[in-house]
């Protein structure tokens, strides 16, 4: 009877022990999608700026930023921007769109929490007007 | 000596116990400050952007003149611009609700837009309240002119002034402002 308590009391730590662990390894994971935008955004930012001078979004450059994006470990990215030379004064437009793995916590089959993988899909929208005077 | 190792081990357990509850509450502060900061980052940059877009609406007369100036005339049409471009830079709907950020609770406010319209010595401060202009005009050689944000008046500028609230720790919802000055002549 008194083996019995101890195994149950065994059993309830490694319980607590276990969760405590899956919820800790849950709210790191959580700031991967995080870091993730934010450079994203940091990108979009650098080339919606340099786009207002230029007026539009290269070829080239449209290539760079999806490469850029892909190394920062953006899935599926999607980009559509202005991609010829506007005037002063004509709005400019670089939008993109990428595919990041979210991991939700499921309590599906078990005890025990498990990860679920849930993709999503980001948009950065960026607007703004040209101001190449050349 | 078996009751003194079951303390033992108990109190270890106790232990392991408070210092996962730590470091869960310091990973669960952590991550949403580093949301928060993303957040607040990104909005500045979309009102930079959207301020920008009043450069539209420069007044191409005075640019052409002999001491050639930047500024804008047609406040109501720079207002509705700068509007349209933070609606569709914030992924807002119309009502300036936010279409899929869960951080932001309820529509934006737009608080303040100034232009500070810069003619040689004097700058025409134009507020806008309750959907009118009002104009008020200094001069920059008697008085430093300063934005809200402390910003000092050399060149044509921008200013816009949102508030929101934001979902902060632990489900709290707080009211934030976010105020960006946009130098249309020399971008900062």
């Amino acid at each position: 009877m008194k083996k019995s308590k101890g195994s149950m009391q065994i059993l309830g730590a490694a319980i607590v022990v276990a969760t405590i662990a899956v919820f800790s390894a849950y709210l790191i994971y959580q700031n991967i999608p995080v870091f993730i935008k934010q450079d994203a955004e940091r990108l979009a930012r650098e080339y919606i700026f340099e786009m207002e001078q230029e007026g539009y979004l290269s070829a080239e450059n449209m290539l760079s930023l999806k490469k850029e994006l892909e190394d920062e470990k953006c899935k599926n990215v999607k980009i559509t921007a202005t991609n010829s030379k506007v005037e002063y004064g004509m709005h400019i437009y670089l939008n993109i769109e990428y595919d990041t793995v979210l991991k939700e916590l499921s309590m599906e089959d078990g005890l025990l929490p498990k990860f679920k993988d849930k993709t999503i899909t980001v948009p950065i929208p960026n607007k703004t007007i040209s101001k190449c005077t050349s | 000596m078996m009751k003194k190792k079951y303390k033992g081990i108990m109190t270890a357990f106790i232990l392991f116990c408070v210092f996962g509850v730590i470091v869960i509450t310091v990973e669960a502060v952590s991550l949403k400050m580093n949301i928060l900061r993303a957040l607040a980052e990104q909005t500045q940059t979309d009102l930079v952007l959207s301020n920008s877009a009043v450069y539209k609406y420069i007044d191409k007369k005075a640019l052409g003149e002999v001491e050639a100036r930047v500024i804008i005339n047609d406040y109501t049409a720079a207002y509705n611009e700068m509007k349209e471009y933070l609606i569709y830079n914030m992924d807002l709907s119309s009502n300036l609700t936010p279409k899929s950020d869960a951080i932001i609770k309820g529509p934006i406010e737009i608080k303040d837009f100034i232009i500070y319209n810069v003619k040689g010595d004097t700058v025409d401060v134009v507020t806008m309240r309750n959907g009118t202009f009002q104009v008020e005009t200094k001069n920059k050689t008697l008085e430093k002119i300063l934005t809200p944000n402390k910003y000092e008046i050399n060149n044509t500028t921008v200013t816009t002034t949102i508030e929101m609230d934001i979902e902060n720790m632990f489900g709290r919802v707080e009211r934030q402002t976010i105020s960006v000055d946009t130098d249309i002549v020399k971008k900062n």
